[in-house]
């Protein structure tokens, strides 16, 4: 696994702040905010930044490119391990290279003056492309764009390569990093908060944009046993699903989350029962985390009593096509450790979101099945159930 | 595992050509490219796109069931016409699929940008009171997808590939995937890519050409086209039991990418795969609709690709002589063109394309050909080293997902 979030630049640190409920978001430093309702998020701090190879590249390409060295360096993955044409990547994103464009497409609109070494880094398949090419690995390379699904459908990307045999090993992930226009379109939904995020919580008034990237190595269990891989976790199941009802609203009825949280749970042969933790897409939003709760109870019953729930976006903000993927690594290590993070900043319980949140710290449990939910604009939703090892 | 395979019922196309796929076979045949037109005066002076002329927004934009999704960009305009004249072509009514077996797989790779130029162009140089919430969502990928959804009732999967000028086959394996894991009985694969100011701004990085010349030793570069291409794909036993018309069988897809730069390698990849996939003989091959759009280093490792996997003898056509180079709406406009050849037997000459350049061994076609054997091959590439294929077939009238 590999992760750069505004908590930590390794997965341990990462793992370390939000199983502490430490929060991430603070005063946006990147931007002009004077325009914007809310000058908060979940930046990552610019120290980052100066480890670009390539200073003209966007930022999400250097971050996916860095996890997915970070992961394959964890899965002790090298490229002469395995034939490289069995070795694919892909990533998961929102707005891809597009914030690369910003300065340009505003001097352009000026003096029409053009930057060709930047816009070489417009195309958004860099955003696995060039992680590909560092790691010199040639197998299925694709980047996919389900909003902010896009983690988890790379995770459903990858687990079905290996199943139809494309591939022997899969990097996945999502990344994304805040954009000025990015902020500008959310200011303009009125969806930011002005001081945290509080997911389920009866206060909540909005989200925060955060950034970031995460990956993991996915192989078939044989493969990773035969070679002495340390095996995080398992992807037991996933579904992509259309919401086909509104560009930003969710179904009322959660119509869409139901049926992929179902079909995920179905494809990994496992029912409610089985569900031992579910971490929440818990974006903030009003709209958001009370059709969420809503499908959250339908699927899983009266068992929803005793589910612990946590929404890491409390601390992480909104990652957009990262968010996904950063809620499934510290689902993994949430296994691991048998311990789950806390949703921060939550203080009024919402009768509208009638959930067993996790709150104030980390709480223990025997956790072996991780329900992972993610809803994007224009009805993308895609879930995922991870399993331990 | 048995290949997934995929029945092809329904095809549409715009293009330059026109606002369906009669008029792009046809214009393709005629051998003469779609019109260029100069539209701004800010564009550079060697950058005349081959555009889209006669689409009326309001036809389209009437049948939208939200006004809500009438702020529509072109993208979405043209990947409505475009599916909506896919389905239409395969003669289905979408009430008689169940909404969650019905799915949208779509390649792009400037959808929504010159949404988001703008929106962050009023944001930043105006005030930020000035950014629409009604067109912000559109700034996304998936965009065009997520509104097709929602337009079709389409509760099926949906996703987005961003895969450049391969994004099209990578749609296209994608929804053979969904086939073949029972999670939908029917896919539209669709491809859309609109030359908008900003996309300009981004293009203009690159050698352009007001006529592109596939493999010509004459080439200098392509001419950018808009495009919006789509194709209804699904399981044989749901087109039968709804009495649809099989036009042609997807018999397999791959896709690669060379980390090394190698781009004639990562075709020759893709070819191989997606043939060994496909079961089908080599001798079986009777056209090749190539990717090639003038580039002066791609068309050569096409070339090379091509001529290595299938031999110098496979007449190849170029569409992108025609339609120009509409990168990630480009693959899907092949393989549907691919199958109206199969279905008419004809194969189209390579507009722009005159003497083959020297360095190539590889029969390109300047004239309309018959289709004389029964296996199409699809080569889509992008300069940034990917490449992916498909084979097309008619159908037999077999079973499609075994």
């Amino acid at each position: 696994m590999g992760v750069i979030s505004p908590l930590g630049d390794t997965t341990e640190k990462f793992w370390e702040s939000i199983s502490a409920g430490i929060d991430g978001i603070g005063e946006l430093t990147r931007f002009d905010t004077s325009m914007l309702s809310s000058k908060r998020g979940a930046e990552i701090p610019a120290q980052n930044d100066e480890a670009r190879p390539h200073q003209d590249s966007p930022l999400a390409v250097h971050w996916a490119a860095t996890v997915a060295e970070q992961a394959t360096e964890d899965a002790n993955l090298t490229r002469t391990d395995m034939d490289s044409q069995r070795v694919g990547v892909c990533f998961g994103t929102v707005m891809g290279t597009r914030s690369n464009v910003d300065d340009w497409l505003l001097d352009e609109k000026r003096s029409e003056d053009s930057a060709p070494a930047r816009h070489a880094w417009t195309v958004p398949a860099l955003l696995s492309r060039e992680p590909a090419r560092r790691l010199g690995f040639d197998g299925p390379n694709c980047v996919i764009a389900t909003a902010c699904a896009a983690g988890n459908s790379a995770i459903a990307y990858g687990a079905e390569a290996l199943q139809h045999d494309r591939a022997d090993a899969m990097v996945v992930g999502g990344v994304d990093e805040i954009s000025q226009a990015t902020l500008l379109v959310f200011n303009s939904f009125r969806a930011l908060a002005p001081q945290w995020v509080q997911p389920f919580d009866a206060q909540r008034q909005g989200l925060m944009l955060g950034e970031g990237a995460a990956a993991m190595v996915l192989e078939r269990e044989e493969d990773a046993r035969a070679r002495g891989a340390k095996i995080h976790g398992r992807v037991l199941g996933h579904s992509n699903v259309g919401d086909a009802h509104h560009m930003t609203a969710p179904h009322p009825q959660g119509r869409g989350a139901i049926r992929s949280m179902r079909q995920a749970l179905t494809r990994a042969g496992l029912g409610p029962s089985d569900v031992d933790h579910v971490n929440a897409h818990g974006t903030g939003t009003p709209a958001n985390d009370a059709v969420e709760a809503l499908a959250i109870r339908e699927v899983l019953g009266t068992r929803a009593d005793h589910v612990p729930v946590t929404a890491l976006k409390s601390m992480l903000g909104h990652a957009q096509g990262g968010a996904s993927a950063l809620e499934a690594v510290a689902s993994l290590l949430t296994m691991r450790d048998n311990l789950i993070p806390p949703t921060a900043h939550y203080e009024t319980p919402d009768p509208a979101c009638n959930l067993d949140i996790v709150v104030g710290s980390a709480r223990r449990g025997n956790i072996r099945t991780t329900l992972t939910n993610a809803f994007g604009f224009w009805g993308n939703i895609e879930c995922v159930v991870l399993g331990t090892a | 595992m048995k290949p997934a395979r995929g029945i092809i019922s329904g095809v549409g196309i715009v293009t330059g050509y026109g606002l369906d796929s009669s008029s792009c076979i046809e214009g393709l045949l005629s051998g003469d490219a779609a019109p260029a037109t100069r539209e701004r005066a800010s564009w550079p002076d060697d950058f005349s796109p081959l555009r889209i002329n006669g689409m009326d927004p309001a036809d389209v934009r009437t049948s939208l069931p939200s006004p809500q999704l009438r702020a529509i960009t072109p993208e979405s305009l043209m990947l409505q016409a475009a599916a909506r004249a896919a389905l239409a072509d395969a003669e289905l009514d979408l009430e008689e699929i169940e909404p969650e077996r019905i799915g949208v797989a779509v390649s792009t790779q400037q959808a929504g940008l010159q949404d988001y130029a703008e929106q962050l162009w009023a944001g930043v140089r105006e005030e930020s009171g000035m950014v629409s919430p009604t067109h912000g969502p559109w700034t996304g990928f998936n965009a065009p997808a997520g509104h097709l959804g929602i337009c079709f009732n389409a509760q099926g999967p949906n996703v987005t590939a961003l895969n450049g000028a391969v994004g099209g086959i990578e749609a296209l394996g994608y929804a053979i995937d969904a086939l073949a894991a029972d999670r939908a009985d029917a896919m539209l694969v669709c491809g859309v890519e609109v030359i908008s100011p900003a996309a300009v701004a981004v293009l203009n990085s690159f050698d352009g050409a007001w006529r592109p010349r596939p493999f010509d030793r004459d080439r200098n570069g392509p001419a950018y086209g808009d495009a919006g291409a789509a194709i209804l794909l699904e399981s044989a036993k749901t087109c039968a039991d709804r009495g649809g018309s099989p036009r042609a069988t997807v018999m397999g897809v791959n896709t690669a990418h060379s980390s090394r730069g190698n781009l004639e390698g990562a075709s020759i990849q893709a070819l191989t795969r997606a043939l060994k996939e496909s079961s089908c003989e080599l001798e079986s091959v009777g056209a090749c609709f190539a990717g090639a759009n003038g580039s002066v280093d791609g068309d050569a490792a096409e070339a090379h690709a091509i001529g290595t996997v299938l031999g110098a003898e496979v007449p190849t056509c170029a569409i992108k002589g025609g339609i120009g180079e509409c990168t990630a709406a480009g693959a899907v406009a092949q393989a549907a063109l691919a199958v109206l050849s199969i279905e008419r037997r004809v194969i189209p000459p390579t507009p722009g394309f005159e003497s083959l350049d020297p360095a190539m061994r590889l029969r390109v076609t300047n004239r309309p050909e018959q289709l004389l054997r029964n296996t199409v091959v699809v080569h889509a590439w992008d300069e940034d080293c990917a490449a992916g294929a498909a084979i097309l077939q008619p159908y037999y009238g077999r079973p499609t997902t075994e």
